[in-house]
Parts: C-alpha cells; sequence; structure tokens
C-alpha cells in the first residue's frame, strides 16, 4: 500500500523555488538528492502537478518534464488512473544497463569491454555468493537449474531464465551495491554480437553451466566456482583472442583477501 | 529521408513512441546527428497528442538518445548516450540510502581488485603521470594538515581508468561519489582514516609503473581492507 505524505508534511523546506534556466533539470536534481538521502521513501507519492508547480515556482508542463526525466532514470514511476500519481522508485540496475546497451547499439562502447567488466563483477560476485549464500540461496538457485532443465525439454528456455540464474547468484552475495552492479549488465546481452543468434545448443550449455556453479557453491568451493563462471561468460565472445591479462588469472584460484562472511 | 512512423494504439502511449525511435535507431534507419520531424509533424505522423510526443521526447532526452536544442536552428537530434549517463544512473543506485558504506566497500573489493591486473597490464606512462599528480595534491594537502576523501575516490576512479575499458571507467566513474561517501563515514569511525592511504596510492603507482600485478592486488587489498574494517564490513 503506497504511503503519501499530507501537504503540511511535504510542504516546507523540502524543495526550494527555480530560478535558472534549465528549470525541469534542476527540478529533477532536487527530488533525485531528497530520493537519495532517503528523505522520500520508495512508494511514497509525490504531490499532484499542480501543487509540485506551485511548490517550485513553475509551470506545470516544466513539472512534467522534471517527472518524465526521473521515470526514465527509474526514481519515479508514474501511474495513471485515479489511483495514480508520481511514485517514488528504487532505482534498478537493469535500467543502467538499458542505458549501457544503448550505448553498445551506437557503437559507443565495445562490446568486449562491457563482456570483460561484467567477468570482473560476476567473479567478484560469485565469490562472495560462496561465502555468505544461505541454505534458501542454495535451494533457489538449484529449482532455477533445475526448471532451466525441463524448460530445455519443454523447448521454452529463453535468454530471460539465463538471466534469473545470474539475479539469484547476485542475491545470494546479499550486497546491495554488488547485486545493482550486476543488474547493470542486463539489457546488454541482448545485444551480444554472438549470443543473439544461439540457439538450443548454446542453452543446454548454459544450463550445464549454471549447475556446475551451483555443484562448486553447495560444497563452498570458491576456486572452482569462478572457473566455471569464467568458462560460462567467456564462451561464444572473442574476449580470448583479446590480450586480456585476466585470462591468466582466472585459470589459477587467486586470493580473495578481506571478503569475509558478515553473519 | 526520414523513417515514418506507425501510429500508435495500446499501451503508454508516449512509452511507445520511444519504443518506435529507438527501434528506428537500432535498424539504422535514425543516425547521432540526425533531426526528428517537428513536434507537429510527430503528432500528425503517429496520431497522437502532442503531450504524449514531448512526454516521449523527454524521455528520449533523459535517456541520452536526443538532445533538444532551442532557437532558430533547434529541434530535436539524435545522440549517442554520454558514459556520464550510465554513470549517473549506478551513481544513484548506489547512493540509495539501502547500500550502506559496508555494502560499498566489499563492492570495491570485488571491482577494484577484479580491474587491478589489468590497469597493470595497460596503464601507459601518461596514465601514471595523472595519478601521481592526484597524489601530489593530496601531499600538498597533507603538508597542510588536511585529508580530501574525494581526492582517494579521484585516485581509485583514475586507477579503473588504467584498464582502457570504458565500461570499467564508467563504472569506476560512478563508484566516485558513494566512494568519497564511505570514506567520510571511515573517517568518522576512525579519525587515523587519511594518514596511510596516500601513501598506499604512490606505492600502487611505482608498482604499476614496474608491472608488478601481485604486489599491486596485496597492496590494494590491505588498503581496501582497511577501509573495510572502519566501516564495518567485519568477520
Amino acid at each position: 500500500m503506497p504511503r503519501q505524505r499530507s501537504e503540511h508534511e511535504l510542504a516546507p523546506g523540502l524543495f526550494a523555488p527555480i530560478s535558472v534556466a534549465r528549470a525541469s533539470s534542476s527540478i529533477a536534481d532536487q527530488i533525485r538528492s531528497a530520493i537519495v538521502n532517503g528523505r522520500l521513501r520508495e512508494g511514497e507519492r509525490l504531490p499532484p502537478e499542480r501543487e509540485l508547480a506551485e511548490q517550485f515556482g513553475v509551470s506545470r508542463v516544466t513539472v512534467r518534464d522534471a517527472l518524465r526525466a526521473l521515470e526514465a532514470g527509474g526514481l519515479v514511476e508514474v501511474r495513471v488512473g485515479a489511483r495514480g500519481g508520481a511514485f517514488v522508485t528504487v532505482p534498478t540496475g537493469a535500467l543502467v544497463g538499458q542505458t549501457m546497451s544503448d550505448m553498445m547499439m551506437m557503437q559507443a562502447i565495445s562490446p568486449e569491454d562491457i563482456v570483460e567488466a561484467r567477468l570482473i563483477v560476476e567473479l567478484g560476485t560469485v565469490s562472495v555468493a560462496c561465502v555468505r549464500a544461505t541454505d534458501e540461496d542454495l535451494a533457489r538457485l538449484r529449482e532455477n537449474v533445475e526448471r532451466g532443465a525441463e524448460a530445455l525439454r519443454a523447448h521454452t528456455y529463453t535468454r530471460e531464465a539465463s538471466w534469473d540464474f545470474h539475479t539469484a547468484l547476485a542475491a545470494a552475495a546479499h550486497n546491495a551495491a554488488v547485486d545493482g552492479l550486476t543488474q547493470s549488465f542486463r539489457s546488454t546481452l541482448s545485444l551480444h554480437p554472438v549470443r543473439t543468434r544461439e540457439g538450443t545448443a548454446a542453452h543446454e550449455l548454459s544450463v550445464e553451466e549454471h549447475t556446475r556453479i551451483v555443484d562448486a557453491l553447495e560444497r563452498r568451493d570458491a576456486g572452482t566456482a569462478r572457473r566455471e563462471m569464467a568458462a560460462h561468460l567467456m564462451r561464444g565472445t572473442n574476449l580470448a583472442k583479446r590480450e586480456s591479462p585476466l585470462l591468466g588469472l582466472w585459470s589459477t584460484e587467486p586470493k580473495r583477501d578481506g571478503v569475509r562472511k558478515r553473519r | 529521408m526520414f523513417p515514418s512512423f506507425t501510429p500508435v494504439s495500446t499501451g503508454r502511449v508516449s512509452t511507445e513512441i520511444v519504443q518506435q525511435v529507438k527501434t528506428a535507431i537500432r535498424d539504422g534507419r535514425l543516425a547521432p546527428g540526425d533531426q526528428l520531424p517537428p513536434e507537429r509533424d510527430l503528432t500528425r505522423q503517429l496520431g497522437v497528442s502532442r503531450v504524449s510526443v514531448r512526454d516521449a521526447l523527454r524521455m528520449l532526452e533523459a535517456q541520452g538518445l536526443v538532445e533538444v536544442r532551442v532557437g532558430a536552428r533547434g529541434g530535436a537530434f539524435v545522440t549517442t548516450p554520454a558514459p556520464k549517463l550510465v554513470g549517473e544512473g549506478i551513481g544513484d543506485m548506489l547512493l540509495h540510502a539501502d547500500v550502506t558504506p559496508a555494502d560499498l566497500t566489499e563492492a570495491r573489493m570485488v571491482f577494484e581488485l577484479g580491474v587491478i591486473d589489468l590497469a597493470c597490464a595497460r596503464a601507459t606512462e601518461d596514465d601514471l603521470r595523472v595519478l601521481e599528480e592526484i597524489c601530489d595534491r593530496a601531499d600538498a594537502l597533507a603538508t597542510a594538515g588536511g585529508y580530501d576523501p574525494a581526492l582517494s575516490a579521484e585516485f581509485h576512479a583514475q586507477l579503473a581508468r588504467c584498464s582502457h575499458n570504458d565500461a570499467l571507467a564508467l563504472v569506476a566513474a560512478a563508484l566516485q561519489g558513494p566512494l568519497a561517501g564511505s570514506l567520510r563515514e571511515a573517517r568518522r569511525v576512525d579519525p587515523q582514516t587519511g594518514r596511510v592511504g596516500p601513501l598506499e596510492h604512490r606505492a600502487l603507482v611505482e608498482t604499476l609503473r614496474r608491472r608488478d600485478a601481485a604486489e599491486a592486488r596485496r597492496i590494494l587489498s590491505e588498503h581496501i581492507a582497511r577501509t573495510a574494517r572502519r566501516v564495518g564490513v567485519s568477520g
């Protein structure tokens, strides 16, 4: 149930009137910082456009522009209808990934760079998850690969199913920052130059690799989990051709100083 | 010739317009620098209200795919999203109240210890000079008895840039603000924060110059582990 602040609660001092030329950006910035500071919480409804316009001293069109920009940044969700309005949401990595994949689409960033960056993040994630995964996390991962195997048999396996595995793995790291970084790469996958053309055979390999990663996690064998993850992410990419010092590193078992269990 | 768009019927109209423009970019029918038709024309072509078109343009602008210029030669132009935009998005996510300094510092271990090997292999002499220049500024400040977490954060962002990987550089740029925040928290817990760190930055530059990845990893992991202890990534 979304909460809504009364006009009186929100009114004095939370937002300041605007004077600069690009008023909508300034409004978006003020609302953004109220959200990241936690002064506006997830699920809260912003005051109606009319009220915001008065508070900021601008036109309703300008407020609308600001809300659109915040919506694109994943900080608010605008719902229509009787119980509608602009609601505060927590930005997700998936949205960030959208921009990253837009950049890739327009060749402002190379797919090789993305794969390399994703390797770093996912190899770190799997190391942390290996220490911190609870029994429930492991059960969820096991269920994911089993469902994946069933979907393969029924020919209904999709890239989304594959991504669900990585999402569950990131959750098992129990770290909101690590989770966010992992999710940032989500929508870049659909543009992967090789894997966009992948078929059933590649999906079968994916499920096999995921299963081996879960096996290693269950044994708390971080070295094997990392090697399996590296092989999984690099399959079908041309990263092996690139002189990446990471390749040597992954063949051994690197020390992970300092990453310790929190509870 | 500008690609023709089809009228929209279902869902939220502005979102659909955004999708059509994105598809046109993906298919190469629109490229950076191309100008979109005026709002009035788009409105007619798509069979929607001017408000919907405006909304769609604003969303595209916020996603960095369109730049709206004002004035006589103005209009909506297709652009390539700037890395800054991804950085801001990740930054918003990491600055959010739900992400603790401990979470962030652990994420740095994951990220920076992965990046250091690439930095060690790919850093150029120019990269190292930029790192040294940041160290010089920190030293000057230390001589005057000061310490600036933002300067430390800048060092770490530049360290990631040594990997010459654009995706890593933009993730690092996004980490910069939240990182400075976690160092402020570390200093609140332990006022000694900022005494040893800058010396280790200097040592890191030297190991990078020697391309001694093992030693660089050792210094960096000890360096971040100290912050980790202060902000409560505990055993």
